[in-house]
């Protein structure tokens, strides 16, 4: 049966008016955003927080952008070079599919192995999560740039594919918990008809935890997507999407594109642009699946 | 009847454990390299000089330097980076843990709008910092600024004056800081036994009655949990300064917290880790400190604090 609401009470009426505002200014900093991407750079000084004019409506500033992206505006070690928006947009999803698939996957046949099989081992590697998850060690960034060059890894485009290929975090926690509340009878059963571990695992058990595993997988490429700042320190001549906007939003050049028309990166409408790029297909897949994505969500992180 | 033995999963077969073994040598060979040979070097690389600049040829820092600096020739740096992280953890824990419990309590009511305020809490955690950063920074500037001036005749430099940088950057954070704690503190409310809000309400209790006496402790062990994550986060927490402040080309030291200082200290040397080992240094430092802070905590929070029932 449906719960009804509560009666409102001085707390809660506060809180109504708080939330209300919140939603206001969230609301209204994104429109602002998308306002921005449709003026030029001869129009946002005269209006810099409404929507144009229809009749002045333009998406030049998407131009601007793409052209940002042909200067050379990315400055590595062997000097300035240009990353076309296309290398941007496949790096963005090299890194962010590949580095989110192996993270969960190592972390869902770890867990797997360190819950189902009964070795001494098992118990280490439980513990070993649980002690790195507990102790907080800062500033190891410097150590881990330098195992990187040594391993000739640092500043490579697939050096994510082995940073990423670790298994310690809550998730861990997550899976090793799912296949721990699954009965052992499964197993039993398919070896007594003659089944190996690698048709258990992958027939048997992995079938049986896949939306949690779609879960933590959306959750960790939204993460990726987002990230600036590995590829920044760890793979700074391959930038992704949002690397890029970070790039972008300290500059303050004015471009002329090739149809003879200016933008001036100093104004916030290019940058507004390329938020919008970078920002879209993370509010579809959240808009499409937050029923999943948060419904999922307990303090485990995620539920199945 | 007699019963079928059943053979668990790796019943000690050499196939079994040769899978087993096979599946965990690249997972295990990751880990001791990128957490334990990492944080080994990064213990020694705070130890170490190199002369000439480069990574090329080290030894022993044998006077600390790479520690003293700190107390030197950086030591307004240190100081401020300290100070301002101590005062944003502050400012998250006064104002941010409140909200979020009092949000998490609106949402478990069921009030009106409910589910959309859920949505909408949680949505500045899956957009990027990056790009709210920008937005904010953006409105900040051209929008907020304008209003002011034209409506009340102020003008407000939020990024440049020194006496609202820190505010405005807080602002943010406290703002996109509800997603994940508002969703867990939500789902475990939801696991209190009705029949113990119903008593209460029974009783006469008002909300702040109902929500102090009742929710809070039995939201105990979820608060407790993010407590100890703020705590063990205080200092490597970067409240998105990069992109709020000029894509990292100033550090004013009002605002830079001891996170950010640490990670912009590391990129700006672009690979070059003869000119890192400061940081090194300092992390190391700072890890000292936090790791005991951090179970200390633990213990507080579990000694003195409610206990579930």
């Amino acid at each position: 049966m449906k719960r009804k609401h509560d009666k409102f009470s001085p707390l809660t009426v506060i809180m109504l008016i708080v939330l209300v505002l919140y939603c206001l200014t969230l609301f209204g900093m994104l429109l602002w955003a998308v306002m921005q991407i449709f003026k030029d750079s001869y129009e946002f000084p005269y209006n810099r927080i409404w929507f144009p004019k229809l009749k002045d409506f333009t998406l030049v500033n998407f131009s601007g952008m793409i052209e940002y992206a042909d200067m050379e505006w990315l400055v590595t070690m062997k000097g300035s070079r240009s990353v076309p928006i296309t290398e941007i947009i496949f790096n963005s999803i090299v890194y962010s599919v590949g580095g989110a698939f192996i993270h969960v996957l190592v972390t869902c046949i770890v867990a797997y192995l360190a819950s189902k099989y009964k070795y001494w081992y098992s118990r280490i590697l439980y513990g070993t999560v649980i002690i790195v998850m507990i102790i907080p060690v800062v500033g190891s960034q410097a150590s881990e740039i330098e195992i990187l060059t040594k391993l000739g890894l640092y500043n490579t485009r697939y050096s994510f594919v082995v940073l990423k290929a670790g298994f310690v975090g809550i998730y861990f926690l997550v899976f090793y918990e799912m296949f721990r509340s699954i009965p052992n009878a499964y197993s039993e059963a398919a070896m007594i008809d003659g089944a190996n571990d690698w048709y258990v695992m992958v027939r048997i058990y992995m079938p049986l935890i896949r939306n949690v595993f779609m879960t933590v997988f959306l959750i960790t490429f939204i993460t990726f997507w987002n990230d600036y700042q590995m590829p920044l320190l760890y793979m700074p001549d391959y930038p992704t999407l949002s690397y890029f906007l970070f790039k972008l939003q300290t500059s303050s050049k004015a471009i002329e594109l090739a149809d003879g028309r200016f933008v001036d990166l100093s104004y916030p409408t290019v940058k507004m642009a390329a938020t919008v790029v970078l920002m879209t297909p993370i509010l579809i897949i959240f808009i499409t699946l937050h029923d999943k994505l948060m419904g999922n969500l307990t303090i485990g992180g995620v539920k199945g | 009847m007699e019963k079928t033995k059943r053979a668990p999963l790796g019943q000690n077969t050499v196939k079994s454990k040769l899978f087993y073994a096979l599946l965990l040598f690249i997972p295990t060979l990751q880990f001791i390299v990128f957490y334990i040979v990492v944080h080994v070097n990064s213990f020694t690389l705070a130890f170490k000089v190199f002369p000439d600049g480069t990574a090329r040829a080290w030894e022993w820092d044998k006077a600390f330097s790479n520690f003293t600096v700190w107390f030197n020739a950086d030591k307004v740096r240190f100081l401020s980076a300290i100070s301002v992280s101590l005062r944003a953890y502050l400012i998250s824990l006064i104002v941010g843990v409140p909200l979020g419990l009092f949000f998490s309590y609106y949402l478990f009511k069921r009030m009106p709008g409910a589910k959309f305020f859920r949505v909408i809490l949680f949505m500045p955690s899956i957009i990027s910092a990056a790009v709210l950063g920008v937005i904010y920074k953006m409105v900040t500037d051209n929008v907020v600024r304008d209003l002011l001036d034209q409506w009340f005749g102020l003008s407000v430099n939020f990024w440049g004056d020194v006496r609202y940088r820190f505010g405005t950057i807080m602002f943010f954070s406290v703002f996109v800081s509800f997603g994940t704690s508002v969703l867990m503190y939500t789902n475990k409310m939801t696991s209190i036994p009705p029949e113990m809000l119903e008593s209460a309400q029974l009783d006469g209790a008002s909300g702040i009655k109902e929500f102090w006496y009742i929710v809070l402790p039995q939201t105990y062990s979820i608060f407790t949990v993010f407590m100890i994550q703020s705590i063990a986060g205080c200092f490597s927490n970067q409240y998105s300064v990069m992109m709020l402040l000029d894509g990292g080309y100033s550090e004013p030291t009002d605002a830079t917290p001891m996170g950010y200082m640490l990670w912009h200290g590391v990129e700006k040397q672009a690979g070059n880790v003869a000119l890192m080992t400061p940081y090194a240094a300092l992390g190391v430092m700072i890890t000292v400190v936090i790791v005991p802070v951090t179970f200390l905590a633990r213990y507080l929070l579990n000694r003195f604090g409610w206990k579930e029932e």
